[in-house]
């Protein structure tokens, strides 16, 4: 049983073919990370988990996605949607909201939380687990504009992980932040995967080599390596793999 | 080429550069073993001396070399296996030159009277380990384990006869000097073939 399973998924958008033939096997509790050139397909696979390739009126799917044991699609996606969170390559924080209400809106809206020491729990504990907590506990009221963009980052992981999904989707998470922030998010990412299994896209080889437990290299819509990251990064099968973990691709 | 690669290719020829060296006193080595003269034979531990120490400074040169090539270019795949690998067979290309300074070493504390070149057929056994050894160092060069089976069978050889000479030794109530001086060159020589072997076996895990 894994937690997101795709079986020969096919991905058209415009007559374009997007992804082809994808298999892939996503375990539990794990940090699995998407690899690959720029166009290759790495964000359409989050897309694809989440249906948020709905949006795009021109797409088609064919094959079949498991996510938990869901049909994703035949289920409905705002029910599929509560059990996974999202967190884009720019933070995108509520504006309007202070740091507080940014993360205890998922919680609320989700009724994950019954009463107002419950939502300060989660709210504590959800930027504590973005590794935020001791940078904003005493400026709880203010607003993400008042943040750093390492710091709105690390709030956006955790207004996704305060509406307690059991997936959570990463789309290069750190490609706009500091070095600082950005090994700050990687622990957090890191300690994450007891409670919640991570799918991440990134450019970054060393990065993947710092966080993942399971890698699949994309190349032009196809996955051309996958397996434990402990083997593929000493030994990888293919030239396109060697290529982009040599960052050359 | 790559940056990751150019570099890594230099590091490469400084080791090559570095085995040939050691090969040369391997050849040095051997010749000690028919030497006529004191003087030759002086002539010889000197020089075999010698550029042990200045192999023993290139290799803590090169393996920092070689950490701030992964600190700098943090290589990944085959690459990281090979940077792996680079600091393992430095390793054991030095201590081949080690080992043949012991050898000369022994010879030294038998002159003037005596020298090694009385050992019956060390100098045969020895051209067996300088074969094990010029195969490995001709596989570094390609970066291709090719000859590891002919290493492997010489290292079977040479641990055969070392074995023989221990057994000889350990079965016996009084040994005589001879036998005692080959015992200690054999453990050398085997040592030599040894690291000739793990030189193949660091080509092979790079693959």
């Amino acid at each position: 049983m894994y937690a997101i399973e795709m079986k020969n998924v096919n991905v058209y958008i415009d007559k374009r073919h997007i992804l082809k033939d994808i298999n892939l096997r996503i375990p539990y509790n794990s940090v699995y990370v998407i690899m690959g050139p720029s166009g290759s397909g790495k964000t359409t696979i989050l897309k694809v988990i989440n249906r948020l390739i709905d949006l795009i009126p021109s797409s088609k799917i064919d094959g079949a996605i498991y996510v938990l044991g869901f049909d994703v699609l035949s289920h409905d996606p705002y029910d599929l949607r509560r059990y996974i969170g999202m967190v884009f390559q720019v933070p995108n924080p509520f504006p309007h909201l202070t740091i507080y209400e940014n993360v205890a809106i998922a919680a609320k809206i989700n009724g994950i939380a019954k009463s107002k020491r419950e939502l300060d729990r989660i709210v504590k504990w959800a930027l504590e687990k973005a590794m935020l907590w001791n940078e904003v506990k005493d400026r709880l009221h203010d607003y993400p504009h008042q943040l750093s963009g390492g710091q709105r980052q690390r709030l956006c992981l955790a207004r996704a992980i305060a509406m307690k999904p059991k997936i959570l989707l990463l789309d290069e998470p750190t490609a706009n932040i500091d070095p600082v922030n950005a090994r700050k998010l990687e622990e957090a990412i890191i300690s994450l995967k007891d409670e919640i299994t991570v799918v991440m896209v990134t450019h970054s080889s060393h990065q993947a080599a710092r966080v993942a437990d399971h890698v699949a290299i994309i190349y032009d819509g196809k996955v051309v390596e996958q397996g434990p990251a402990k083997h593929l990064f000493l030994h990888p099968l293919t030239d396109i793999g060697q290529k982009i973990l040599r960052g050359e691709m | 080429m790559s940056l990751i690669i150019s570099e890594l290719e230099r590091l490469k020829s400084i080791l090559i550069h570095m085995a040939q060296n050691v090969k040369n006193v391997a050849y040095a080595t051997k010749s000690l073993m028919e030497a006529k003269s004191l003087d030759e034979r002086k002539r010889i531990w000197q020089e075999i001396d010698e550029a042990t120490m200045i192999l023993d400074k290139i290799r803590r040169e090169f393996v920092t070399e070689v950490l701030v090539f992964m600190a700098r270019r943090q290589p990944l795949g085959k690459e990281l296996l090979s940077a792996y690998a680079l600091i393992n067979i430095i390793y054991d290309i030095y201590r081949v030159s080690r080992y043949c300074r012991e050898i000369a070493r022994i010879d030294s504390m038998l002159a003037p009277a005596s020298s090694i070149a009385i050992i019956q057929n060390i100098s045969k056994i020895f051209e067996k380990a300088l074969k094990a050894l010029e195969v490995a160092i001709s596989d570094l060069i390609d970066f291709m384990p090719r000859g590891i089976e002919i290493v492997n069978k010489i290292d079977e050889e040479i641990d055969k006869e070392y074995q023989e000479v221990l057994r000889i030794i350990v079965s016996e109530d009084n040994v005589s000097r001879e036998k005692a001086i080959k015992a200690l060159i054999m453990r050398h020589i085997e040592r030599i073939v040894d690291h000739a072997q793990y030189l193949e076996q660091h080509l092979l895990e790079v693959l």
